[in-house]
Parts: C-alpha cells; structure tokens; sequence
C-alpha cells in the first residue's frame, strides 16, 4: 500500500468523521472523478463506517449506569473513607506501599542496631585548655626555654584570651614581654617597666 | 452554580481542582463516552465497566489537584482511565478486550424497514464486531474512539497521547483491518456457496 493509498483513506476517513476541510474536499472530490478504485474503496467503507459507529456506540453508551449515578456513588465512597482519602496521599500503587513499609521497617531496625550494638554515640573527647607558657628568649631570639609561671590575660568585657607570652632582655638590660599569637604571629607587647 | 455548562473546560477544571462537587460532575460528565470507550476496549468484561468507571471519578475527585496544567486535563484522564482499566484487567485475571462479550454490541443493528436488510446488517454488524475483535489493541482503542462519537481529531490524539497524523495512520490501519477481514469473509461465504 503506497503513500498515495494512505493519504486518499486519510481523506476518506476525514469525510465520513465530518473532519474534512473544504480544501481537503475539494481535493477528494478530483481523486474520485479520476479513479474508479477510489469510488469503490468509499462506497466499501460508508456502510462499514455506519455500522461500526452503531456498534460501538450501542457498546459503549447502552446499558451502564449513567455519569451522574456513578459519580454520585463515588463522591459518597469519598466522603465516607476517611482511610480511602489517607490512601490516596500515601504511594498510589500497592507495590508503591510495601516499598515505603519496607523502608520505614529497615530505618527502625537500622537506627535499633545503632543504640543497642553498638551503645550509643560517645561524647566528643574534650581537649584539654592549653595553659599560657611564659618563655624567657635571649636577645639572640635562640633561647627558647621556660622562664616565667604561665598566666592567663583578661580583657574588660570578660573574655580570657589564652596567648604564650616570651620574657625577653635586651641589651640595655630592658625587659620586654612578648605576646606570641597562635596564628603564628608575634607581636610586642606593652612594656610597664614593672616586670 | 449558575451557568456552569457554558464554562469551557478549563475553567470547570480550575474550579473542580479546588473540590467543587458540580464542576466535578459536569467534567466527568463531558468526558464520560470516550472514558467509556477507552475503558471498553480495554476490559475484557463489560460488567466490570461501570465498577471501573466508578473508580475513575473516585480517583478524578481525589487526586485532581494534583494536576499542575489544567489545559492537559483530558490527557491525565485518559492515563488514568487506561492505568485503573489495566490494573482492573490484571488483577480479574481476563486476558485482552473481546468486545463480543459486550452484550450489548451483539444486539446492534435493528432498526431497518426491510427485513431483509435488517438481517443484512445485522449479518453485517456481526462481521465488524468479530473483525474489531481481532484487531490489535492500540488500533482497537483508535477504531472505538473514533466510533464512539464526540471527540475531534485533535481530542483523540490528545487522549491517546500521540500526533495527530499517528492518530489517523492508526485509524486509516484498523479500518483497512477491518474492511480486509471483512471482504475476506465475504469472498468464502460465495465460494461455499
């Protein structure tokens, strides 16, 4: 069957489903005048086409239950499963269900093993607060042994700083106090001439 | 509600989305032949039809809004009325549609004056029944659709989800099907005789 054959039963059909455009007439109309086959094949299927439609609507229309009954019977079934509307927000499909209840009874029984097997999780080990180290360093910046008792530094608005401090004697014999920053930085400190 | 018949269908689809009972039952109302065929030629008991079209409207009242595009509504009912009538199939144990269990469809065809030709096409009605029968599924649905009456063109390759030119392939295919077996038919019982 050619796409010739396919495109005139397209027209065809068009014109017994009241689907044809008038161009598409028109244009159905010059292939029948020319072709004895065609003539042939449409006066086939007008009668094939009349009685399909009976069938089927007969089939399809006779003897159910009307829309407004059906519905009506639905919309009661609604309203009196409460569990039915829980349902339908749940997984649609049964297969849908048992998957969510397997998964739901794996996390129970996993979450379970956790606390009873293993006992729970430990507490994070606290790290001991290193105490200040007061060092005295030599003016050639080589000794790094401890010189002074470690203290701890208070700022006005209560928050104790924990920094290690270098004792460190200049040439003159000056004393100076150095704040070692545990970012690796070193910066002098104020010097009160009291040390 | 007033007037709601002359609302178009998007507009009733908006309003049944918020769960009005009447917009509800007018869409499904509008819609309900061709739900009836695509149901129809898929079950393969036709008692069971009005149990699965129950189930569709139950299934339309819960769940429409959830539909995001309200312009694609006869598109999802169609998915859904395949997707319940399937399942309904599967779980009864019936195997593919055989419209010749429809007892209605074998009492088509008695109108004619002539009983002569009442008997004709009757003789004839038969044929086509047994021929829609032994068409493969996806041509049945487009063939009872197409019969069923009150869907476009358009409407039916929106319901059964394909182009428009599938659609009519589709159709020109079950009819040439039909017509085949038909003739086929025809040319055996000359030769018999």
């Amino acid at each position: 069957m050619s796409a010739t054959d396919d495109r005139l039963e397209i027209l065809m059909g068009k014109l017994l489903d009241g689907e044809i455009s008038p161009a598409e007439q028109r244009l159905l109309e010059r292939e029948l005048e020319h072709d004895a086959q065609a003539r042939e094949l449409l006066e086939q299927l007008q009668p094939l086409h009349e009685c399909s439609r009976e069938v089927v609507t007969q089939g399809v229309l006779k003897g159910g239950a009307n829309s407004g009954e059906v519905f009506e019977r639905a919309w009661r079934q609604n309203k009196r499963s409460l569990w039915g509307r829980v349902g339908q927000t749940l997984p649609v499909s049964f297969g849908g269900m048992r998957f969510a209840v397997g998964l739901a009874a794996g996390f129970l029984v996993g979450l379970s093993l956790h606390f009873v097997l293993v006992g729970g999780p430990e507490p994070p080990a606290e790290t001991p607060p290193t105490p200040p180290v007061v060092r005295s360093v030599s003016p050639g910046m080589n000794d790094r042994g401890p010189a002074a008792p470690g203290f701890e530094t208070s700022v006005p608005w209560d928050v104790t700083r924990k920094v290690d401090w270098y004792g460190f004697t200049d040439a003159a014999g000056n004393q100076w106090l150095i704040e070692g920053i545990r970012e690796g930085m070193v910066r002098p400190a104020a010097y009160h001439g009291d040390l | 509600m007033k007037g709601i018949e002359t609302q178009n269908e998007l507009a009733l689809v908006c309003i049944a989305r918020k769960g009005d009972k009447e917009a509800l039952q007018t869409l499904l109302g509008r819609n309900w032949t061709w739900v009836r065929a695509v149901v129809y030629s898929t079950l393969a008991d036709g008692q069971d039809v009005d149990d699965v079209m129950q189930e569709i409207c139950l299934r339309v009242i819960t769940r429409i809004h959830t539909l995001r595009e309200p312009e694609r509504f006869r598109g999802w009912l169609a998915v859904l009325a395949r997707r319940i009538a399937l399942r309904h199939r599967q779980h009864t144990g019936h195997g593919p549609a055989q419209l010749a269990d429809l007892p209605a469809l074998a009492e088509a065809g008695s109108y004619a004056a002539d009983p002569a030709d009442d008997i004709e096409r009757k003789e004839l009605c038969g044929r086509v029944l047994e021929a829609v029968r032994a068409l493969p599924e996806k041509y049945r649905e487009v063939f009872v659709l197409a019969h069923s009456g009150g869907l476009t063109y358009a409407q039916m390759a929106e319901v059964l989800d394909v182009p428009v030119t599938t659609m009519q392939i589709r159709l020109v295919r079950a009819r040439r099907a039909v017509r085949d077996q038909i003739l086929q038919k025809s040319k055996h019982k000359v030769h018999e005789k």
